[in-house]
């Protein structure tokens, strides 16, 4: 049975709440339902109304492998799911990364799509900036106890500038301790597609990453994106470490009945 | 021609290097020396980021002017009593070299450190016509003595331990009979000291690389930490200077402010201890100083980048950072790159020198952290550099340029063609779910997996917890919506 | 060779012209260069330079320090040679000691025979006295210009560097120094050397050694009567 469903929280939303489209990302999609359903309640905690249209995958597969066909057609396609909201939300920074940053850039010289991926670039956002710095009321306080380390990921440190925002959040969080960890803002070594061309050099990046995350005595790590908790949950089983990891959206919702990432005991 | 090259052999190179217990051991003292020290100097100079956007305007304004800047910078050579020499590729570059040393019957020949040098492959060359050449800076001449490229940009035998640098000396230097090197590093330097000073004395011609050229004064400035670009230039009858075309700056201000951002981003220090402006050769009545002065004006590759989508690699003062910040370099050091040039500015360079064919690994082994884009004094955009050669390699037709097999390919192209259907795309990923997840069991992972074996060797993949989101959430608004009657649409609002 | 025997150079600025997608230079492009050059732009200057002249020396002998150079403060140039003889009896250096043919040093008063012999430094001199042009308060960096009365290699060869520096010659900043040389009329010499500490490599494990080809220790004698430099 699956946990962590999306509920109501009870109080009133206000007349016109801003309406969000959800960027589920593949990622979650396929591995991890929970992380978007606990994305969808704390936007609407936050005093918004989401939706999901329909999508597939925000084309940074395609773009970044040199195909700019494919990124282009995967992102007129998800420019037309999500431009009529509000505000487009993605539970990853390397997605929202792709809208914000690389979509205008696609379009750059066309002149249909150009100025529809400036508009929705302008209005695209990584959930935990939208939390902190766009939505219009603060979530809730949460509650977890003990030692937590924080891993970046790459496009959302430096594509969004993403570093204070999941802090300020985690900051509310009572019990929980933050650990930083040594070189906190070394790729961890997942980068998409590079993991799986070029496994040796990922896996060495990865042990590395894994390495300093352990070192802090946390026993769980928080991100932002599901690319990167993959591959360091992926790392930790394999190394037999005890550190677990979760998306920091499962965190701030309150929904940690779920196993962490690649744990068992699902059913 | 330039230098020979193992490009190609990337993937084994990246995979021996990873494993090499040695070369980690050495890696490791990048990251607490070189990215803590720029991260201080940065940190102790609150001007660094607007000299980031000076340094950009600077280079911008002389690459568009470069005609202008290199003619201006050739008469104040020969004004100062110099001569330049323009040279289109690597073997026209050697060929003025070997002329120069011909016409000053120079037999040994001591260098500076110049990437550019080792770029068209000029020791070689030079030995091969019966000439001594000798590197001095100290990273430099173990290397020779090793036969080995340099590894790095600015620290060409960082690969090295001190053991493996005693060995070369226990090997190639003259010693009372049986008597090893020392292991200590400040032994090692004296014993590298007492031999290389004999060799400056006895020098009759010295080659330096030049990190930037000045077009008011026609000074070529060589920076050092040793001291031995200058032992090169000042002790020998001739002065020779080899160096790329798009190293011209305007003025002894505008070097002055690449100067301010050159030690600080590779080393952390606030000025390396020599910053030389060599302005031709001595002058009449001086005390010292070498008798002819040539600077050797190397192409080689550069103005066909300045006309196209690779021209910002141009911006790029070789200080480094990117391949001390770089995590990729971090796992594999400069040898896997294969050529001369590693680390991310490698990654753009050597196809953009060699060609894409056979160093096509190299702009594709990349996370595109971006991390190397944000240390980079003149905020050369790699990560945008690396995907253009991305864009290139996808398109090529002939497979030696691309990064990705046959197969690979394949498999892209079939993932492309299902996330143009969302429909069928959300049916099959439901389904992925579902069995990943039963594979998966009671663990929650899969430590093998057919087609992963990239993921899997070194890691277990987690498994997904069973359905689609969007399978669920679908679920999820019918039965929402069928508890509930439908509102009405506003006008002018989506359902 | 001069300028017109090069058979590459017509063919290489042809490529950087067809590169910049034009075919010669037109007014516009000649009047932006001559205007680069004539106006010397600055970049950014940092501000902790802004300071009098007090706060400089401060700040040259703070940064000084951080390279490891001792600056030693003389009331008179007088007191040059006594220092000198002080310094290489405490840091036990013999051997051959060889000092800048400038009038200034010269002109010391030595006792007896006993001053340093006055030239271009050779292979086996321990100890170099030399007079800086000028030196940078920024990062504690001195300068050495080439010319009859200074031989470049005398910052190189020996091990122990001893450097005369004028207090007036201090500068705040590089671009103050290339103004004042400026201002003087002075041609552009054939050397000039601005160095800022030991020679020093990390090429061995990353870690920092001194003395790799250059002086294994330099200092500063900072004198405060003595006129700028001319």
């Amino acid at each position: 049975m699956l946990a962590g469903r999306a509920t109501e929280t009870g109080h009133p939303m206000n007349e016109n709440p801003p309406r969000v489209g959800l960027l589920v990302t593949c990622l979650v999609d396929l591995f991890r339902p929970s992380v978007g359903f606990a994305a969808v309640r704390l936007l609407e905690a936050a005093d918004c109304r989401v939706e999901v249209p329909r999508q597939t995958c925000c084309g940074q597969p395609a773009y970044n492998g040199g195909d700019e066909d494919t990124a282009r057609a995967l992102a007129r396609a998800m420019i037309d799911a999500l431009e009529g909201f509000d505000y487009a939300v993605a539970p990853s920074g390397s997605c929202a990364g792709m809208a914000v940053v690389h979509y205008p850039r696609l379009f750059a010289t066309d002149e249909e799509w150009g100025p529809r991926a400036r508009a929705l670039a302008d209005k695209t956002f990584e959930l935990t900036r939208f939390l902190t710095d766009i939505a219009p009321r603060p979530i809730p306080p949460a509650d977890h106890d003990g030692p937590v380390a924080y891993h970046d990921s790459c496009a959302g440190l430096r594509e969004l500038d993403i570093r204070d925002q999941p802090r300020a959040l985690l900051d509310r969080v009572r019990g929980l301790e933050l650990r930083v960890p040594e070189d906190a803002e070394q790729c961890c070594g997942f980068g998409g597609t590079f993991c799986v061309q070029y496994p040796d050099i990922s896996a060495h990046m990865a042990a590395a990453k894994v390495e300093a995350l352990a070192a802090t005595g946390a026993d769980l790590v928080l991100g932002g994106d599901l690319g990167c908790l993959l591959n360091i949950a992926g790392k930790c089983s394999r190394d037999g470490r005890p550190l677990r990891a979760r998306h920091v959206a499962e965190i701030l919702a309150g929904m940690t009945e779920t196993p962490a990432i690649g744990e068992g005991g699902a059913g | 021609m330039s230098a020979p090259n193992t490009t190609a052999d990337f993937r084994a190179n990246a995979a021996k290097a990873v494993r090499d217990p040695v070369l980690q051991k050495a890696l490791g003292n990048l990251r607490s020396g070189f990215q803590a020290n720029r991260a201080r100097a940065r940190a102790a100079l609150p001007e660094f980021d607007a000299l980031r956007d000076a340094a950009v305007e600077i280079k911008e304004h002389s690459l568009d002017h470069l005609d202008l800047y290199l003619e201006r910078f050739e008469a104040q050579v020969i004004a100062n009593g110099g001569q330049v020499h323009w040279c289109r590729d690597a073997a026209e570059a050697r060929a003025a070299v070997r002329r120069i040393c011909d016409a000053a019957g120079a037999r040994n020949i001591i260098k500076g450190k110049s990437m550019v040098t080792e770029e068209i492959g000029l020791n070689d060359d030079l030995a091969a016509a019966g000439l001594k050449v000798l590197e001095t800076d100290l990273g430099e001449y173990i290397i020779q003595l090793r036969d080995e490229m340099p590894s790095h940009l600015i620290a060409p035998a960082v690969h090295l331990t001190r053991e493996q640098v005693a060995d070369s000396f226990t090997e190639n230097h003259d010693r009372a009979a049986g008597a090893p090197a020392p292991e200590a590093p400040d032994d090692l330097l004296a014993e590298a000291r007492r031999v290389l000073r004999r060799e400056f004395l006895d020098a009759d011609l010295g080659i330096t690389g030049a990190n930037f050229l000045i077009a008011e004064t026609g000074a070529a400035v060589i920076v050092t930490n040793e001291g031995n670009g200058d032992l090169s230039r000042l002790l020998p009858d001739t002065h020779i200077v080899v160096t790329g075309i798009e190293k011209v700056v305007p003025t002894q201000e505008d070097a002055a402010t690449l100067l301010r951002l050159l030690a600080r981003s590779a080393s952390g220090q606030e000025l390396s201890a020599y910053t030389t402006f060599a302005a031709g050769p001595a002058r009449p009545g001086d005390a010292d100083g070498p008798a002819a002065f040539h600077v050797v004006l190397v192409d080689n590759g550069r103005s066909r980048l300045l006309g196209g989508e690779f021209r910002d690699i141009l911006r790029c003062i070789r200080c480094g950072a990117c391949l001390n910040h770089c995590p990729v370099y971090g796992a594999i050091g400069g040898h896997a790159y294969g050529w001369v040039y590693s680390g991310p500015i490698g990654a753009v360079l050597t196809p953009a020198l060699l060609g894409l064919e056979g160093s096509a690994d190299l702009p594709a082994a990349s996370s595109l952290c971006g991390r190397c884009e944000a240390v980079c004094p003149t905020r050369v955009p790699l990560p945008e550099l690396l995907r253009r050669w991305r864009r290139r390699s996808f398109a090529a037709t002939d497979p030696a340029a691309s990064d990705k097999s046959p197969a690979a390919r394949r498999a892209y192209a079939a993932w492309g063609w299902l996330a143009r259907r969302p429909r069928l795309y959300g049916v099959l990923l439901d389904l992925a779910a579902r069995g990943l997840h039963r594979l998966g069991g009671r663990r929650g992972y899969m430590a093998r997996l057919p087609f992963a074996g990239g993921w899997t060797a070194a890691r277990d993949l987690p498994a997904p917890e069973g359905r689609g989101f969007q399978a669920l959430w679908a679920k999820d608004a019918r039965a929402r919506t069928a508890a509930k009657p439908t509102p009405a649409p506003e006008p002018g609002k989506r359902p | 060779m001069t300028a017109t025997e090069n058979p590459g150079r017509a063919a290489l600025l042809a490529d950087v012209r067809r590169a910049l997608g034009r075919a010669g230079a037109s007014e516009t492009h000649h009047a932006a260069v001559a205007a680069r050059l004539e106006t010397r732009l600055r970049g950014p200057i940092p501000a902790r330079t802004a300071l009098p002249w007090d706060g400089l020396v401060d700040l040259f002998v703070t940064m000084s320090e951080q390279v490891g150079v001792e600056v030693r403060r003389l009331a008179k140039l007088d007191e040059v040679p006594g220092v000198f003889a002080a310094r290489l009896a405490a840091l036990e250096v013999g051997g051959g000691q060889v000092m800048a043919p400038h009038p200034l040093l010269r002109g010391l008063p030595w006792p007896g025979n006993d001053a340093p012999r006055a030239g271009p430094a050779r292979g086996d001199d321990r100890a170099a006295l030399t007079l800086a042009a000028g030196a940078v308060a920024e990062t504690g960096t001195l300068i050495f210009v080439s010319g009859p009365e200074h031989p470049s290699n005398l910052a190189f060869l020996p091990e122990l560097q001893i450097v005369v520096l004028r207090g007036g010659d201090l500068c705040a900043t590089y671009e103050d120094f290339w103004d004042r040389r400026r201002e003087a009329g002075a041609p552009t010499p054939a050397t000039v050397n601005m160095i800022t500490g030991a020679s020093r490599t990390g090429d061995i494990e990353q870690i920092i050694l001194l003395g790799a080809h250059g002086p294994k220790r330099v200092e500063i004698l900072l004198v405060d009567d003595a006129p700028q430099a001319s």
